[in-house]
């Protein structure tokens, strides 16, 4: 389950961002806060500024104590014209203590690398996960899915070629790229199509309407890196397990919060997927700890419940 | 002893969330009313505890029917008979069977002394879903509508998927959607200048065969809601898809706006309606209606003013002499609707982003009454906007939304005290009973409030009264008692009770008056009265509530209050005026004390930033500065800072220390940027500036253009020179602090004597 630390630390990462407001529209607009600043701000926190001063009992004003303050190598009276300007002094500022955090956002595309790389990860820990005694226990057949997305990536292109969601741009890395989000995303469509049926026509309808809206709007390079960059992450989050559905909602609120415009016409379809895709799987696994709890009555294994 | 009084109080505030303006009580009624400052405490009844989950069961009260407090860690237990009198009104009572086990080694939370607060979940009764509904504007700029529409888009992701939400737009005509999954939209449509009676609109919406009264009659099968009104309130994990749609689809009022007027807005229809709505399908159900709207009511009942641009809305101007044509029939209107929400237990928030007042003072009791919130925005178009509304969403450790609703707030207190009343975001639940003071400070003539709409940081201020006479005096250590108890619906959907129990000592005013002064707390007695003070601000007439105030002498903080937007209506809009104190009368102790007096800090090369005194001396040229107004953000860069700057000096790598000097204020003010809510304007600005006087305005003027040369130990001549050292002039004639103490010294020694 490392990948998916990783993945959202990456997220994470690329969230934390402050945007100058709109001052044409507002005075004095405060900036604009990203998702992961708003919401995961773990760090550690700054003093607050909460202490004042007593003022002096009879009201006068104090004297100020900067200039009296020996040893403090201001050059120079203030200059009253600009010419006098003397340099600040050198030397450390001392409350400074840690780098300011702006990290930018890094400006490169989305590559299938970025996304494979992940999934090796993913592997090697499902891998490690299918031991039973680590207690956390993965369907055969997810498992298996997840083996077939990695090792059909090849296969994709195939199949996206067939399917009914069509393409315009050549084969490039972008198409790939879109290849590996948006696949998924119609596959697992047609899965919970052919599958358990809690979904109506009507819904299916509307999420591949957004779907065809959100393919269309990334072949025509009308989606930011960074919303190509989160949806390859929230698809990370949505294949393996329901441990990261969370992770996939709260991708997709990121994006909700800080590319309202970009996304909103077709998220709320992904958003939907990700919420059925969940409740599907938990009800698929409270059918499988049933009937685990059925066959544990006449086997009698100790320890087996706490699997779940 | 100073040190322990200032621990004591502040433990009790992070365990109780209780400020008392006095921790030693004055034990007579006549050496009470010679404290200028009422006994009285701020509360917070919902103060965020992650160290304090829930118990799973449900408290133990005192079998007399009119006392019924809680069994709390102040009451006397007799294990071996299992039984426990009552704190308050001496009642023994039976444990229940559940407390068989009980013994001195034995004991249940609520008997511990750490437990003073302890919250209850409660089990039984149903649980509903939480329900918003959002009451849109549609007369507004296509920038500003577009903005708008995105953030509900955005909203629908945030709120709970099983969350029920309705919206209803309006312009000339008013609009109920009806929401279904079936892709086709419909909707109800109402005329904006004809007002309804809430039994009409159920009957026009085709609500009133079906509605079916949550708490009483509640449907066997919890899956679905078989009335009516699932046609406009809907969980939002099922209509997402096409509330997104609908949203997107939003046109501007199709109603065409000619020159000189303005578009025809009903918004007190609109309101009525949702009030209505809500009424009859969700009574005493946690709800939240949710109004943005971008201008005034131009039409219909709760009409602000009309739609001829010519004639402006009403100023403070228009309404001292008498002639705001609208003001009292909108208010009445608005007033009728917040009672009915706040009965129901629906709270009301308003969203109003424009440049010119959209008539917040005659709609502001909807929020005030129901616990609603208040924004006040120049566009929908804005970060300020955008965040605040993210931030109605934002959770706490637990991952529960930070909003809790239909809360009661019920008080009781041991003999010798009375209850005088409450100031904050409630209504009175007019529960008259032994507690309760004849005698009236904010809502008072009862023990029982009701909160709508509250989360962790919504106070009340209560106020109370000694009745003990001073012929009765109280057995020596003897300790008077309060408890506070919340019941509210939490954001998980539970019913669960608060349960605050405090003591404190009596003391004889005459003998132990030095005990009384040591505990008393500057800074609660501060907002207490400033709270005060702004409630009678809002029913009196200025001048009146400013002398009242001087007589109260409580030094600096007063000083800066008397200054305040919260009590001086110059140079604020009658709206500006209802939004500072809406805010005001709401936020705790820390945030309120930062509305009164602002925080300064001064950064500089000599060391960490430093709080300075908010004076016209602290303003030097070679200090950053950062305030803090509550409202605003201001970073002000003195002379040479801002030339240093200008010059360019943060970018040469020797003069690294300048360039973190810089930062230092900007990373500070993000993080108060990023914790406050509603989002604050942000002011960046240096020597010089424009924007400046954010700054200049605030600080005490201790030297003006009229006492300039005159001021102080620095000779006239040698002003120039020195000037950048001393601070700035401020260009004023209000007076400074110092006038201000002399005046007050005066007038206390005069009457006196």
């Amino acid at each position: 389950m490392t990948h998916c630390r990783a993945g959202r630390a990456e997220v994470e990462m690329a969230e934390l961002y402050v945007k100058p407001g709109n001052k044409e529209r507002g005075w004095n607009d405060p900036p604009q806060f990203s998702y992961g600043l708003q919401t995961h701000t773990g760090g550690p926190k700054r003093t607050p500024l909460t202490k004042r001063v007593a003022a002096p009992q009879d009201g006068s004003p104090r004297v100020p104590p900067s200039e009296t303050s020996p040893g403090h190598p201001i050059t120079g009276p203030p200059p009253l014209s600009s010419k006098a300007l003397g340099p600040p002094p050198l030397g450390n500022y001392p409350a400074f203590s840690v780098e300011p955090t702006n990290s930018p956002v890094t400006e490169s595309e989305t590559l299938l690398e970025e996304v494979l790389k992940p999934l090796e990860q993913a592997l090697e820990d499902c891998q490690g996960h299918t031991v039973v005694s680590t207690g956390t226990r993965r369907p055969q057949e997810e498992i298996n899915s997840f083996y077939w997305h990695l090792s059909g990536f090849s296969n994709l292109w195939v199949k996206y070629q067939n399917s009914k969601v069509k393409c315009r741009v050549p084969w490039t890395e972008k198409a790939v790229t879109f290849c590996v989000v948006c696949l998924p995303l119609s596959t697992r469509l047609e899965a919970d199509l052919e599958g358990a049926s809690v979904f109506q026509k009507q819904v299916c309808d509307d999420i591949s309407r957004r779907l065809v809206l959100l393919q269309e709007q990334w072949a025509g390079g009308k989606l930011s890196t960074s919303v190509k960059k989160r949806m390859a992450l929230l698809v990370q989050g949505m294949k393996l397990s329901s441990h990261h559905w969370e992770a996939a909602d709260d991708i997709h609120r990121s994006l909700m919060v800080d590319h309202v415009t970009e996304v909103s016409q077709w998220m709320v379809g992904v958003k939907r997927l990700i919420a059925e895709k969940r409740s599907l799987s938990s009800s698929k696994e409270a059918n499988e700890e049933k009937s685990t709890a059925t066959a544990d009555k006449t086997q009698i294994i100790p320890g087996v419940q706490q699997a779940q | 002893t100073m040190a322990t009084y200032l621990e004591f109080i502040q433990q009790n505030e992070e365990r109780d969330g209780v400020r008392f303006s006095w921790n030693v009580w004055p034990s007579s009624r006549l050496e009470a009313t010679r404290m200028v400052v009422p006994l009285a405490c701020l509360l917070t009844p919902l103060k965020e505890r992650p160290d304090l989950p829930p118990v799973q069961y449900e408290p133990v009260l005192c079998s007399r029917p009119t006392c019924k407090a809680i069994l709390n860690p102040l009451c006397q237990v007799d294990y071996r008979a299992k039984l426990w009198a009552c704190n308050f009104c001496f009642q023994r009572n039976q444990f229940p069977p559940a407390y068989a086990g009980i013994s001195e080694v034995n004991q249940p939370a609520e008997l511990m002394p750490q437990f003073s607060t302890i919250e209850y979940m409660i089990q039984r009764g149903a649980q509903s879903p939480l329900i918003f509904l959002y009451v849109v504007d549609t007369c507004l700029e296509e920038d500003d509508l577009q903005a708008l529409k995105e953030s509900l888009q955005m909203s629908l992701s945030l709120l709970p998927p099983d969350a029920l939400v309705g919206l209803i737009t309006f312009g000339r005509m008013v609009q109920v959607h009806e929401l279904s999954c079936e892709g086709i939209s419909k909707s109800y449509v109402f005329r904006g200048t004809k007002d309804l009676t809430a039994k009409q609109i159920q009957d026009m919406l085709g609500l009133s065969k079906t509605a079916m009264p949550m708490q009483q009659a509640r449907p066997a099968q919890p899956q679905e809601h078989p009335f009516a009104s699932s046609r406009f309130l809907q969980p939002v994990h099922k209509i997402d898809m096409n509330l997104t749609d609908l949203l997107g689809e939003l046109q501007r009022d199709p109603w065409p706006v000619t020159q000189g007027k303005r578009p025809l807005r009903s918004t007190g229809v609109a309101l009525s309606i949702a009030v209505g709505l809500l009424e009859g399908t969700f009574p005493n159900t946690g709800a939240r209606i949710m109004l943005f709207t971008g201008g005034p009511p131009t039409q219909g009942p709760g009409m602000v003013v009309g739609d001829e641009l010519k004639v402006p809305i009403r100023s403070w101007h228009d309404i001292e002499k008498d002639n705001a044509r609208f003001m009292k029939k909108a208010t009445k209107h608005y007033e009728m609707l917040a009672n009915r929400a706040a009965t129901n237990g629906h709270c009301i928030d308003i969203y109003a982003c424009a440049l010119d007042q959209t008539g917040l003072l005659e709609m502001k009791c909807c929020t005030n009454l129901t616990g609603g919130h208040m924004v006040m925005g120049d566009s929908f178009n804005t970060s300020l906007f955008k965040q605040t509304f993210q931030r109605i969403f934002s959770k706490d450790f637990n991952g529960d939304f930070r909003m809790a609703f239909g809360a009661t707030l019920d008080v009781k207190t041991s003999r010798e005290l009375k209850i005088a009343g409450a100031i904050g975001p409630c209504v009175s639940l007019n529960v008259k009973g032994p507690c309760v003071s004849e005698n009236e400070l904010g809502v008072g003539g009862t023990s029982q409030w009701k909160i709508c709409g509250l989360d962790s940081t919504s106070t009340l201020g209560i106020y109370f009264e000694v009745v003990n006479q001073h012929n009765a005096p109280v057995p020596q250590g003897g300790r008077g008692a309060i408890q506070f108890v919340t019941q509210y619906q939490h954001a998980s959907t539970q019913r669960r009770v608060r349960v605050t129990t405090i003591a404190r000592n009596w003391a004889d005013a005459q003998s132990q008056l030095r005990h009384i002064e040591a505990a008393f707390d500057q800074e609660a007695a501060a907002v207490l009265m400033a709270r005060l003070g702004v409630f009678r601000a809002e029913s009196e007439e200025g001048p009146d509530v400013l002398r009242w105030l001087d007589r109260q002498l409580i030094r600096l903080f007063m000083f800066h209050l008397r200054r305040s937007p919260f009590l001086q209506v110059f140079n604020n809009s009658p709206d500006e005026s209802s939004y500072y104190r809406h805010h005001f009368a709401r936020q705790d102790l820390t945030q309120s004390l930062i509305m009164i007096q602002p925080i300064l800090y001064s950064y500089s090369f000599h060391g960490p930033p430093e709080p300075v005194l908010l004076d016209s001396s602290s303003i030097l040229a070679d200090r950053i500065l950062l305030m803090d107004t509550f409202f605003q953000i201001v970073i002000y860069l003195g002379e040479t800072i801002a030339q240093w700057r200008k010059a360019g000096y943060q970018d040469m790598p020797e003069y690294e220390n300048f360039k973190h000097l810089l930062q230092a204020p900007l990373d500070d003010a993000q993080e108060i940027l990023q914790a406050r809510f509603p989002m604050p304007r942000y002011i960046n600005t240096e020597h010089g500036g424009s924007q400046a006087r954010f700054l200049l305005s605030k600080v005490n003027p201790s030297q003006t253009h009229n006492n300039l040369y005159a001021w102080g130990q620095i000779p006239a001549n040698t002003f120039i020179t020195e000037f950048q050292e001393t601070g700035a002039p401020i260009l004023t004639d209000d007076v400074s602090l110092q006038v201000f103490m002399d005046h007050l010294k005066k007038l206390a020694v005069s009457s006196a004597s």
